[in-house]
């Protein structure tokens, strides 16, 4: 599985800053996009790599913490990182707490800032291996018969074939045949490694 | 009657003889000289008559006989011619006339005494005193009675001696009379006073009548002697009596038992018109033409039965109208008790009769006015008895006016109210005439209660005490009275009646409670004596002569009371009994402490939220500049550090280290031109710069602190110049200085336990042709060791202070050119002041700036 080279994404309505952020990561080999609102950053079509975003605080318009929230909500994961120029403690430990990776005032140390967006890139590679490993078990989950999840279902709470026979009025050499095919589609070399499987795919009976 | 003392039968008379002897010579010489024998003869008889009138029985006797000698001798004597026979018989025919008229004269005589005898033996023995006087007056003969009562003899008495028993002063008096009535020949009557043999003189009335003889001359004046004296003594009383009575009005007068008049007073003659000369000797029923209430001999009766009579007569006055008179008649005796006089004592009562009517008449007013009066009248006696009541009376108790009468009046009063008005009537009887005055309750016969006001007065009725009573039904009043009672007693505001003497009239409790004083114990007071003389004379009494002159007057006040310190809503409104004079005022207080408290702390939390903007505002401007500044700082530290990670790169990438580099020029620039900015915005405020006058700014301020510094008991006071000139600046800010000043004095001074809290706000010139503003405090001072950093920016001795107030109050003045410092004030607390130079110009920018920041 190939790794994109990672990408970091600028949010300042201050061009000065966005640019002199821009020439600092570009300096340590980071691909930077930079823009001037929140609007600007939906807009544009960013690449499937692992990235990180900086945020002001204060932009116009809708404040950051408020732009993390909404980030949330649509799926975009990035990890941030925010600046800001007058930025307090409630503030800082508000957007900590809905997931920011650090929150830096005005002006930064620069290593701790790229640190910090570093830390924010090797997050989001984590997290963009475990949505794709995710992905595939879906996959191969979405590849099973109905009657095969069914059967999973009760397998991995752990009941016994007989018992899984009982319960779908079935004999138990055909719970045995699709039990057998769930283990090959899911590439499952376990019970066990089945039930991990289920249990990342929030699978009940 | 002068004259001898001899008597006639003693023949001691002088002039009888001697006449007769003459007489006797006379004849003897005629009867010689003419030769008449016969004539002469005859007159020998008169002179034998002249004797017997006189003389005794002898000397006639001798007399006759010597007439006949005479006679004889004279014949023979006078004969000259021859013995005639015609002679001698003429002769003895003279003679025996003589000695026939002798005989027949002696005989006569004789009879005569015998008669005279036994008359005078009578007169001798009656009792009443009686003379004999001859016709001239001279007294022959007094009685034996008038000798033995005078103690004077016959003898003494004769002629007029008998004077000699007559009391000197009633003897002209009575010798006049005397001869007036010899004079007259009339007969006549005289009083006058006779000594008695003991030597007492008494009244008597002397009576004298002449007898005459068929020629009618007189013979002898015969008198008696009547003793009058009780008489005298009766009409000297009466006419005493009557002295007295003309003093008087009424009419008086006496008569006598034959009705006529012997006295008239003046009373009388005012009455019926007739003066006293007129009247007395007037039968008096004849006079006034009297109109009995019964027959005349009835009442005659009934007076001398009894002594008295009274009734009503008819009188006709002289002018002929009629009087009614009740007359009194008092019957007067003397000593024996014989009837004397009358005494009629008579009053008009005309008038009376008049009066009478016209009282009747009144009474029936009267008498109808109190059955009818709506007023409910009762008189009692002293044991509380009803003597009356009118129909009014009764049917307000609903009873009728017999159910009462007779009955005790405590009974109609309200069980609680009898001991009180039992009291008063007491006190009415203890002195008569006094009005007292009360209210009370009474009760009707269906139970219900009246509220009455009584009006009583003790007086003497037929010598008894009674009282009236007034009685009024006040209920309604009553009612109305209870309602504005209730109003002032359950009113939530303290309410008080002032009178013009500044005193209490009337307190409900809340008043009371407000000085934790009953109100009953304030009713009476003085007001400076409740609420202390300084506070009365400086702030109460003007407001309350205001009120008293006739203006509603409201205020408030902050005032020390039981409870602390009280914001008081005060208003007085005038009361008028009349129309015109106001007689008190109605205080009313409401207390707004609570209110005001509130009030305070709403705007105290408005102060504070100010300040709290303000700090606000200004952390904001500040986050705004240091945003803005920030920014590009932030870009060049950043462009920095990528410029020196450019040239640190191997190799080092100098086109990326520039383009950083210049990024950071272009941001420094910029970094500049945001604070030039920034000036440029804090320059746009146009720097005002009026003329203000000091004091009116102080007293601005003063106004706005005032309550502040009422509320903490501070007394501010200003001291301000007169004729300050302007200065030229920010009338705002210059307040805002000033306001700044005082409210660290009042803060200075609220904290203060002892002492005086005073703030004294004051303007002046100073010397160096400025103005000089000081606030000087009697607070606890300043620290010396702060006084360099008092007016640093952030410096603060106050816990919620900021410190900035003294910072920019200073950056103020000294924008305006003037100067700001504290002293120490004497002997505690600290001065504040400043000083602006007159025409202080514009105030610069930069200075705005400056104390901006």
């Amino acid at each position: 599985m190939s790794e994109e080279p990672p990408v970091v994404f600028v949010i300042d309505d201050d061009p000065s800053v966005r640019e002199a952020l821009a020439g600092l990561l570009r300096s340590v080999g980071l691909n930077v996009f930079s823009f001037g609102s929140t609007q600007e950053f939906l807009q544009s079509e960013r690449a499937d790599a692992p990235g990180c975003l900086v945020l002001d605080v204060r932009l116009p318009g809708r404040s950051g913490l408020d732009f993390q929230r909404e980030l949330a909500q649509t799926g975009i994961h990035l990890p941030i990182v925010f600046i800001t120029g007058h930025g307090d403690i409630p503030m800082s430990v508000r957007a900590i707490k809905a997931g920011a990776i650090e929150f830096l005032p005005k002006p930064f140390h620069d290593q701790e800032l790229l640190d910090a967006i570093q830390l924010g890139i090797e997050r989001d590679r984590a997290r963009r291996r475990e949505a794709a490993a995710l992905a595939d078990l879906q996959q191969r989950f979405d590849s099973l018969t109905p009657r095969e999840r069914e059967i999973m279902a009760l397998v991995v709470t752990g009941r016994m074939n007989k018992q899984i026979a009982a319960d779908l009025e079935v004999s138990e050499i055909t719970v045995k045949v699709h039990r057998g095919q769930v283990m090959r589609k899911m590439r499952a070399k376990s019970l066990a490694e089945l039930v991990r499987m289920a249990d990342r795919l929030d699978i009940s009976a | 009657m002068p004259g001898g003392s001899s008597s006639p039968a003693v023949g001691a008379s002088s002039i009888v003889p001697a006449a007769a002897g003459a007489l006797a010579i006379a004849i003897l010489v005629f009867d010689s000289v003419a030769h008449l024998e016969i004539a002469a003869g005859a007159f020998y008889v008169a002179v034998v008559l002249m004797v017997v009138r006189s003389f005794e029985r002898r000397t006639v006797l001798l007399v006759s006989g010597a007439c006949i000698a005479l006679a004889v001798s004279s014949h023979l004597l006078t004969r000259e011619g021859p013995f005639s026979v015609t002679a001698l018989v003429d002769l003895g025919i003279g003679v025996s006339v003589i000695a026939i008229v002798t005989y027949l004269a002696l005989h006569n005589q004789a009879a005569e005494r015998a008669q005279r005898d036994q008359l005078r033996l009578v007169i001798d023995t009656i009792p009443t005193l009686a003379w004999r006087t001859r016709p001239d007056g001279y007294a022959e003969f007094f009685n034996q009675g008038w000798q033995d009562y005078t103690g004077v003899s016959l003898e003494q008495a004769q002629g007029w001696g008998w004077t000699r028993a007559i009391h000197p002063d009633d003897l002209a008096g009575l010798t006049d009379t005397w001869r007036a009535m010899l004079g007259a020949g009339q007969p006549g009557e005289a009083e006058a006073r006779l000594r008695r043999a003991d030597g007492e003189h008494r009244w008597f009335l002397f009576r004298a009548e002449p007898l005459r003889d068929e020629r009618g001359n007189i013979v002898n004046w015969y008198g008696t002697y009547t003793d009058i004296e009780d008489q005298k003594r009766a009409e000297a009383l009466l006419r005493e009596q009557a002295g007295l009575l003309d003093l008087t009005h009424d009419t008086i007068f006496v008569r006598d038992m034959n009705d006529v008049i012997t006295y008239w007073n003046r009373g009388a003659e005012e009455r019926y018109g007739w003066p006293r000369e007129e009247a007395v000797g007037k039968v008096s029923h004849q006079l006034t033409q009297t109109t009995f209430p019964a027959p005349l001999e009835e009442i005659t009766a009934a007076l001398l039965r009894t002594g008295r009579w009274e009734g009503e007569l008819v009188h006709t006055k002289r002018d002929g109208t009629q009087v009614i008179v009740a007359s009194r008649w008092s019957l007067q005796r003397d000593e024996q008790g014989n009837p004397l006089a009358t005494l009629e004592t008579n009053n008009d009562i005309t008038e009376r009769k008049q009066a009478e009517e016209a009282l009747r008449a009144s009474e029936e007013q009267w008498k109808a006015a109190f059955e009818n009066n709506p007023t409910m009248y009762f008189m009692v006696d002293e044991a509380g008895t009803v003597l009356s009541v009118n129909p009014f009376g009764a049917e307000q108790l609903g009873y009728s006016v017999d159910e009462l009468v007779g009955r005790s009046v405590w009974d109609n009063f309200y069980e609680d109210d009898r001991a009180t008005v039992q009291g008063n009537v007491a006190s009415c009887f203890e002195q008569l005439g006094r009005s007292m005055r009360w209210e009370a309750r009474k009760t009707r016969k269906d139970g219900a209660v009246l509220w009455v006001r009584e009006t009583a007065r003790a007086m003497a009725m037929k010598t008894r005490p009674v009282v009236l009573i007034a009685c009024e039904d006040i209920t309604e009043r009553k009612r109305a009275e209870v309602l504005t009672e209730q109003v002032m007693e359950n009113s939530p505001d303290g309410m008080a009646v002032v009178g013009r003497d500044y005193r209490y009239r009337r307190v409900n409790p809340v008043y009371g409670r407000l000085w934790q004083t009953p109100a009953d114990r304030i009713v009476g007071m003085r007001v400076a004596d409740l609420l202390g003389t300084e506070v009365f004379e400086q702030t109460i009494k003007p407001k309350l002569d205001r009120c008293l002159a006739g203006e509603e007057v409201s205020y408030t006040l902050w005032l020390g009371s039981a409870f602390g310190r009280r914001y008081l809503a005060i208003s007085y409104s005038p009361l008028r009994m009349d129309s015109k004079a106001v007689e008190a005022a109605l205080v009313i207080i409401h207390d707004l402490t609570e209110h005001e408290l509130a009030a305070e702390a709403l705007r105290e939390a408005q102060m504070k939220l100010a300040h709290v903007n303000r700090v606000t505002t200004m952390g904001q401007l500040t986050a705004s500049i240091a945003h803005e500044v920030n920014q590009p700082v932030a870009a060049t530290v950043t462009n920095a550090q990528a410029a020196l990670r450019w040239l640190a790169a191997q190799p080092p990438d100098l086109d990326e280290a520039r383009r950083a580099l210049d990024r950071i020029v272009r941001d420094g620039s910029r970094t500049g031109e945001v604070i030039s900015r920034i000036r440029s915005l804090v320059r746009k405020a146009p720097p005002r710069t009026d003329q203000v006058d000091l004091n009116e700014t102080i007293l601005e301020v003063v106004a706005l602190t005032r309550r502040e510094a009422e509320r903490h008991g501070i007394a501010l006071q200003t001291r301000l110049a007169r004729d300050l000139p302007p200065v030229w600046g920010d009338r705002i800010q210059l307040q805002q200085v000033i306001l700044n000043l005082l409210t660290n004095g009042i803060d200075a001074l609220r904290g203060l336990g002892e002492g005086p809290r005073e703030l004294l706000v004051g303007s002046g010139q100073d010397d160096a042709q400025g103005v000089l503003v000081s606030v000087r405090d009697s607070g606890p001072g300043l620290d010396p060791e702060g006084l360099d950093r008092l007016f640093e920016a952030f410096h603060t001795t106050k816990p919620d202070g900021i410190g900035m107030g003294l910072a920019i109050s200073r950056s103020i003045v000294e924008a305006h050119g003037g100067r700001l410092w504290a002293t120490p004030n004497a002997p505690r607390g600290a001065i504040f002041q400043f000083t602006l130079p007159l025409g202080a110009g514009d105030v610069s920018s930069s200075q705005h700036t400056q104390s901006a920041a």
